[in-house]
């Protein structure tokens, strides 16, 4: 009884804090927290925004400030987008809430012509906005359809045999109706003048046999051609109309789905939602990647003349494959927090096979000596580390579940896995991670200068030109790739040979003490020196003279605590210093508006990061952009910015009319 | 002008920012004859035209390889020197610099106009529309290049990375007599201290947004 009563109560919370229902066969969901966006920015705020009156002006045709807060629809609730596929069709479906209904028609009415007048249905009125897109509403709640036949194939008009005929006869009898009202009479055939034998004459190509009347010839094929234009256009027009009804067909079955809800299911029952969607973010999105993966796969198949065999193929042949038992559950959550916006990714799979993968995949820890590449200073990193056997691991199970939902080889998967098997069997996934066992590091340490000559031209006096050498300022990378290695010993012979064959290969690579140098042509390429080494448990690539030396020398940078924590407690870690990045390509930018537009940004935007690691036997992954200067919270610096940028351009086009009048 | 646009994308060259010139240089003689000149210089954007030329496909557009630059090169100037009344056809390309010049003599300014019109057809360019591009009237002594094209509206459909190429490009046409200028219409346009050149030079941005016009009529004392 006690456990009847949690049972209630966890359904209870579930259906208030996820009350929304959508069908139960769902591949994707988007949810955007209404009450979590006011709260961000109250609706009424937004008419501050230029871009947004702009916008409002010209998508909704309104003369002068149009408040978003008369549309009609509740944007303080929630709004639900999601996706449907079905063997005959697939649909997307916007659902939002209605706070004042003629305002909503209103709304309506302006951005439809006139003379389009809804349609009642039982429940809802309907508008048809285009050949696959159907708006409906009811006081409640107005819902966006956009249903596309699956089973629509690109189609071309090829008459038949019979209809050949048919033509011709027509052809035929009207080329002798104006024989004879011309009282015509039939060219007969020039035939061959017999020639004496050894008469030079002899090697003169014959005429054709027959003498074609090239005018009735050419009145054949116009008429055959105007009679095939008719009936190509006919049937065009009667395969479109076929298609039409069709397509209105399930555009209103999906808007009838979703407001009388047959079939449907609340979100938070669909599998792996509560696991991977986060009430509290502004937006959630969740994605079964399996059954997804599977269905638009399978109506890429279907369509056009080139599917297999033309014809849809059938999801219910993949019974049991397409289900949410044969991927991972995606999660992505969107929070605009105060001083950072933040998705979080979750990925949750319910088979326990994958998810003691995808444990044995994040067992991994980043060494020191890769992490002692992260200069202070950088402008970026990238750190990797997975345990690199049990990925190659997961890719047989991967490469199985791909073919084995694949149409042709789905119906022969014994034969498919014992294939993937033998694989594994002659694969030896051991020795592969002792080569590379899964950790990697690319730090992007800064970007320098260098000089470089170009050729331009001169003109004394006279305008006569002379070809001069002038120099000019590029940006060179300086970076460095390592990756660990378990069998240094291989790794150094396979630095070591492009030496032997560098003069053949004519390519400049030698060693150079303990590591070794790749010059490069510096006028063409962003770097004039590559170096490379092993050292003890990593092979090293870099541009950078002094992070080789460094490694040779047995020193390392001293990482931030920040980042030692950033990159010690996650698999996965990367970091773009964006203040750094964009005071550096700054020379680059050409024009005034570039240059506005990069100090705006260098103002405003922090540094951009991502992590990931297991957590709570889930993969989950964070990327997140800081924010700077006066915004009240990430979601207005996006508005503010968005903003900025548009009157940085305006002013821009401004400059450049007033210099047009001038 | 046109031309310039099939060259930049024939050589690839796309995605730049502002670091080509464009030369064009017409020598003139009194009876009507002549010599032309088109240079695409891309040496300022050396390392960035080699690291293109090592991809193969850049924002959804194919880049050509060495092979079939040389190619279209080539192709070029076989068709210039099977425009009639045009002769002594070389066609350089340093692709150590990224330099491409094409030299031709022309018997007759409307020779010179065919063949860049040709030009124009083969390569599916807008220059294909354009009949004319200069014009000599050996009695009057009066010289024009005119400007009866507009890029502008080719300019606006193009993408923002597009339109960075064009920003600081520049654009030089010298155009030499064998008697001495008396006057040339364009304002922004010089002449030589001997009086026998006129210089044009400008931003390749101004001329494809119609800001400046190439358009100069050149007349030449009697």
């Amino acid at each position: 009884m006690k456990k009847q009563l949690t049972t209630l109560i966890i359904s209870c919370i579930s259906i208030i804090a996820f009350g929304q229902q959508v069908p139960k066969n769902a591949t994707l969901v988007i949810k955007y927290n209404g009450s979590r966006f006011d709260e961000s920015l109250p609706l009424e705020k937004t008419n501050q925004y230029k871009f947004i009156q702009n916008m409002v002006q010209k998508e909704m045709d309104y003369k002068g400030i149009f408040p978003l807060d008369r549309t009609g629809i509740d944007f303080t609730k929630t709004t639900l987008q999601y996706a449907i596929v079905s063997d005959s069709s697939m649909g997307f479906i916007t659902e939002v809430e209605i706070s004042n209904l003629p305002d909503f028609l209103e709304l309506v009415k302006k951005n439809y012509p006139a003379d389009i007048h809804p349609t009642r249905q039982s429940g809802f009125e309907y508008l048809k906005i285009s050949d696959y897109k159907y708006l409906g509403w009811n006081d409640k709640t107005a819902i966006l359809a956009y249903a596309h036949s699956t089973g629509e194939k690109y189609e071309y008009y090829y008459p038949s045999a019979e209809v050949t005929d048919s033509v011709n006869q027509v052809v035929d009898s009207i080329i002798d109706a104006r024989r004879q009202s011309n009282n015509y009479i039939e060219d007969k055939p020039v035939t061959e003048k017999k020639k004496k034998k050894n008469d030079p004459d002899d090697y003169v190509i014959a005429p054709p046999a027959v003498q074609w009347d090239t005018e009735e010839e050419d009145l054949r094929y116009d008429l055959q051609d105007s009679i095939n234009a008719i009936l190509s256009d006919k049937w065009y027009k009667d395969r479109d109309s076929v298609k039409a009804v069709t397509r209105r067909a399930q555009a209103i079955s999906a808007l009838a789905n979703a407001f009388d809800k047959t079939n449907s299911v609340p979100v938070s029952t669909l599998p792996g939602y509560n696991n991977v969607a986060e009430p509290s973010a502004h937006v959630n999105v969740w994605m079964n990647y399996g059954s997804l993966y599977n269905q638009v796969l399978m109506q890429a198949m279907s369509m056009g003349s080139y599917g297999y065999y033309g014809t849809p193929y059938s999801l219910s042949r993949l019974t049991g494959k397409a289900s949410a038992e044969s991927g991972y559950v995606f999660g992505f959550n969107l929070f605009f927090e105060k001083e950072q916006i933040r998705v979080n990714q979750l990925s949750w799979a319910p088979n326990t096979d994958l998810a003691k993968m995808s444990k044995k995949i994040y067992k991994s820890r980043q060494s020191r000596s890769l992490a002692g590449y992260i200069n202070p200073g950088h402008l970026g990193y990238l750190s990797v580390s997975l345990h690199s056997e049990s990925m190659i691991h997961y890719y047989y199970k991967m490469i199985k579940d791909y073919l084995n939902t694949m149409p042709f080889t789905a119906e022969y998967s014994d034969l498919v896995n014992l294939y993937v098997d033998l694989l594994e069997i002659s694969i030896d996934e051991k020795a592969i991670s002792e080569l590379a066992p899964g950790n990697m590091m690319f730090v992007l340490h800064q970007l320098g200068s260098k000089e470089v000559n170009y050729t331009t031209y001169e003109y004394d006096d006279d305008f006569n030109p002379k070809e001069i050498i002038k120099q000019k300022t590029e940006l060179a990378p300086d970076f460095t790739f390592s990756f660990a290695t378990k069998r240094p010993d291989f790794m150094k012979k396979l630095v070591d040979i492009p030496v032997k064959y560098a003069e053949k290969g004519g390519y400049d690579y030698s060693a150079t003490g303990d590591y070794y140098t790749l010059s490069l042509d510096e006028e063409r390429n962003p770097v004039h020196k590559l170096y490379f080494g092993v050292k003890n448990d990593h092979v090293i690539v870099t541009s950078s003279k002094e992070v080789i030396e460094n490694a040779f020398g047995n020193r390392s940078y001293t990482l931030s605590p920040e980042t030692k924590k950033h990159v010690f407690s996650h698999n996965y870690a990367g970091h773009i210093n964006t203040r750094q990045l964009l005071q550096a390509v700054g020379p680059e930018l050409s024009t005034e508006t570039n240059r506005k537009i990069r100090k705006l940004l260098e103002e405003n935007l922090g540094n951009i990061s991502m992590e990931s690691r297991l957590k709570n036997g889930m993969a989950q992954t964070s990327y997140t952009m800081k924010i700077k200067g006066n915004h009240e919270n990430s979601f207005q610096f996006l508005f503010n910015i968005t903003d900025a940028i548009r009157g940085i351009m305006e002013a821009e086009k401004e400059a450049e009319t007033a210099l047009k009048i001038y | 002008m046109k031309h310039i646009y099939t060259l930049l994308f024939i050589t690839g060259c796309l995605f730049l920012q502002g670091c080509f010139e464009i030369v064009e240089q017409v020598t003139m003689q009194d009876n009507g004859s002549g010599s032309f000149q088109l240079t695409l210089n891309l040496s300022k954007s050396k390392s960035r035209v080699a690291s293109i030329l090592k991809m193969k496909t850049i924002n959804g557009r194919d880049v050509p390889s060495e092979t079939e630059i040389r190619k279209k090169i080539a192709d070029i100037e076989k068709q210039l020197a099977a425009t009639k009344g045009i002769s002594h056809v070389t066609a350089t390309l340093d692709m150590q610099n990224y330099i491409v010049t094409l030299n031709c003599n022309f018997d007759h300014i409307t020779s010179l106009n065919n063949a860049v019109k040709k030009i124009g057809e083969t390569e599916k360019a807008p220059p294909a529309s354009v009949d004319k591009n200069y014009e000599y009237n050996a009695g009057a002594k009066i010289f024009a290049r005119l400007n009866t094209f507009s890029l502008k509206k080719d300019y606006q459909q193009l993408s923002n990375a597009d339109k960075e190429i064009f920003h600081g490009a520049g654009y030089t046409a010298i155009y030499r007599f064998s008697s001495s200028v008396s006057q040339a219409d364009n304002a922004d346009s010089k002449i030589s201290a001997d009086k026998k050149a006129v210089m044009l030079r400008m931003n390749v941005l101004d001329i494809v947004t119609n800001k400046k016009s190439i358009q100069n009529t050149i007349t030449l004392t009697k």
